[in-house]
């Protein structure tokens, strides 16, 4: 054993060099002076051999493909050696393409606990300066598949947490990093120095993806970027660092280190919240789940209105049911039915997208829209003629007010 | 009652201790052990937990020992992140009589401890932080042993913790 009689111990000044070596020195004597000793129990090893022990898994790396509807993806894969299954990063380079640093950015995070992809879609990387935007990466439909391939990739393999994805993008990587969330549910996404969008199509996409955006000088469209997100409802953070240039992230030219350590720390900050930390029955997993059932789904808007509204369809056949009061119990059993069937409809409608018109607006109303429904179920299950005739009328209100903004 | 023999190293490491994806890994131990031999002869260990909610969310293990026998509490707290520097964290150990076991609230430190100090210091990527104190309880009933984080610059702080209970 090896103790010395010291009460506590505290740094004069935080984390001054001289109180680590002077401590360090301590303990380092101590440990000398630890006598050998025979016998059959295990000895306590001196304090600094616990301290020093690399005992963390080792992060094992690999070059990996794997198939697309648009080809054959390649990627840098970082994971550390455990059987226990993490949480995934995926990462999209900027126009330098797959670098050194990127595989090194995929090193460090994988070291905090997480199984990184960082992807290579070298052939498609448009030259400095020329991305074409956010809005142009959702129309791009061959590197958006081979995005969505390595979110499934991802998530299909035995040593990720399949609800716990999130993805990390640097300039045109960035806009390609937004794209993605917006087509697919993932529980986060940081955009770095990409193009600031306010489209309110692709914003309304990301539906709970949280979002974090590192933005690099004065960026004019800043302000149309933070108003969009809001009026979408949309969770965001937006850290911004003023007196650097954009990439001041990558080593090179416009490095800047003391900006770029900070925002590292808010993106591992970041995903740590909403990533690692992502609650299994939270909004994002809810949408994840709505968003495969969506893949499977043949509905469309306009097939949901008509089934719903048409003289034939199901609410018309529950206004010419409550034109009278019902004569018993298989008419109100027919009237619940129909306004089941409404209510359903309201969700399903939820979770599509507006042809036009805000995202925010759109769910607020489908959730109207659906909670009148419920009242009227409500009503016809109380036998209440007055209530279920009130709650009809507040979904023709609904109705109209949707279709002032959405039609 | 009290005996403490404190041992305590402050200092930087460029590995990490984790698998978790965290921004800290705490490995704290309780064990006992035979003064005359140095040799260990059980020990309870504890990982990282977070804080809100109180309490954290893994099972704290509880550790049965016998009044007056020596033992050694020694924790390693690792920032495990590898970019950025957090200002002025404070990580505090500490001993101190519990009202039960699997107590969510803590206990009051102005009285009913049995050793406590802190570390104050800037946490740079990796770096780590750690001690070895060794202590005895010489009262029966239950105590909580435990290391927590503070101004770490995150939403929650990290802790770990160990029930003793002193038969």
């Amino acid at each position: 054993m090896n103790i010395s009689r010291r009460s506590t111990c505290k740094s004069s000044e935080p984390g001054t060099a001289a109180a680590r070596v002077v401590l360090l020195l301590v303990a380092l004597v101590c440990a000398s002076a630890a006598p050998a000793q025979p016998g059959k129990a295990p000895r306590v090893p001196p304090f600094l051999e616990d301290f020093r022990a690399r005992n963390e898994p080792a992060i094992l790396t690999t070059e990996v493909a794997f198939p697309s509807a648009a080809g054959k993806v390649r990627g840098y894969l970082a994971r550390q050696d455990t059987k226990e299954s993490l949480p995934a990063v995926l990462l999209i380079h900027d126009e330098t393409g797959l670098s050194d640093w990127m595989k090194q950015s995929a090193r460090e995070l994988c070291s905090i606990g997480y199984v990184v992809l960082a992807v290579d879609l070298g052939k498609r990387v448009p030259a400095l300066g020329k991305a074409p935007g956010p809005a142009a990466a959702l129309a791009d439909e061959r590197t958006l598949a081979e995005l969505s391939a390595a979110v499934r990739w991802l998530r299909r393999r035995p040593d990720v947490l399949p609800e716990r994805v999130g993805v990390v993008g640097w300039s045109w990587g960035a806009d390609q990093a937004l794209a993605l969330a917006a087509a697919t549910p993932l529980q986060a996404c940081v955009v770095c120095h990409g193009s600031l969008t306010d489209d309110a199509a692709l914003l309304g996409g990301l539906r709970t993806t949280p979002v974090l955006a590192i933005v690099a000088g004065k960026d004019p469209a800043l302000a149309a970027f933070r108003k969009a997100l809001e009026a979408a409802r949309m969770l965001h953070k937006v850290r911004l660092f003023a007196g650097v240039a954009p990439d001041f992230m990558r080593p090179g030219k416009p490095y800047a280190a003391a900006e770029a350590e900070e925002a590292w720390v808010a993106i591992y900050n970041f995903l740590g919240k909403y990533v690692e930390d992502a609650p299994e029955n939270g909004p994002v997993f809810r949408a994840l789940v709505k968003g495969l059932a969506q893949e499977k789904a043949v509905a469309t808007v306009a097939d949901i209105m008509r089934a719903v509204n048409e003289p034939v369809g199901v609410r018309g056949t529950l206004i010419r049911a409550l034109e009278k009061q019902p004569a018993g119990l298989q008419e109100w059993e027919s009237i619940r039915a129909n306004a089941a069937l409404v209510a359903e409809a309201g969700a399903l409608l939820e979770s599509r997208q507006p042809r036009k018109g805000g995202h925010g607006h759109w769910v607020d109303q489908a959730r109207a829209f659906t909670a009148a429904a419920h009242r009227v179920v409500d009503a016809a299950d109380r036998r209440d003629y007055l209530s279920a005739r009130r709650a009809l009328g507040e979904l023709a209100e609904r109705c109209t007010a949707c279709h002032k903004q959405h039609r | 009652m009290k005996r403490c023999f404190v041992l305590a190293l402050l200092g930087l490491a460029t590995w990490a201790l984790t698998v978790h994806a965290e921004h800290a890994a705490i490995a704290l131990k309780v064990f006992r052990v035979e003064t005359e031999s140095g040799r260990t002869t059980e020990e309870v260990g504890a990982g990282a937990d977070q804080e809100p909610p109180a309490g954290g969310v893994q099972l704290r293990p509880l550790f049965k020992v016998k009044a007056g026998e020596p033992l050694v509490l020694q924790f390693i707290y690792t920032n495990t992140y590898p970019h950025g520097v957090t200002k002025a964290v404070r990580i505090r150990y500490f001993i101190v009589r519990a009202e039960k076991v699997k107590q969510k609230t803590l206990p009051p430190l102005d009285e009913g401890v049995v050793t406590q100090g802190q570390f104050h210091l800037n946490f740079k990527p990796k770096c780590r932080v750690g001690a070895r104190v060794a202590f005895t309880l010489r009262d029966p009933g239950v105590y909580l042993v435990r290391v927590d984080s503070f101004n770490t610059n995150s939403d929650h702080e990290h802790f770990s913790a160990i029930d003793l209970q002193v038969e």
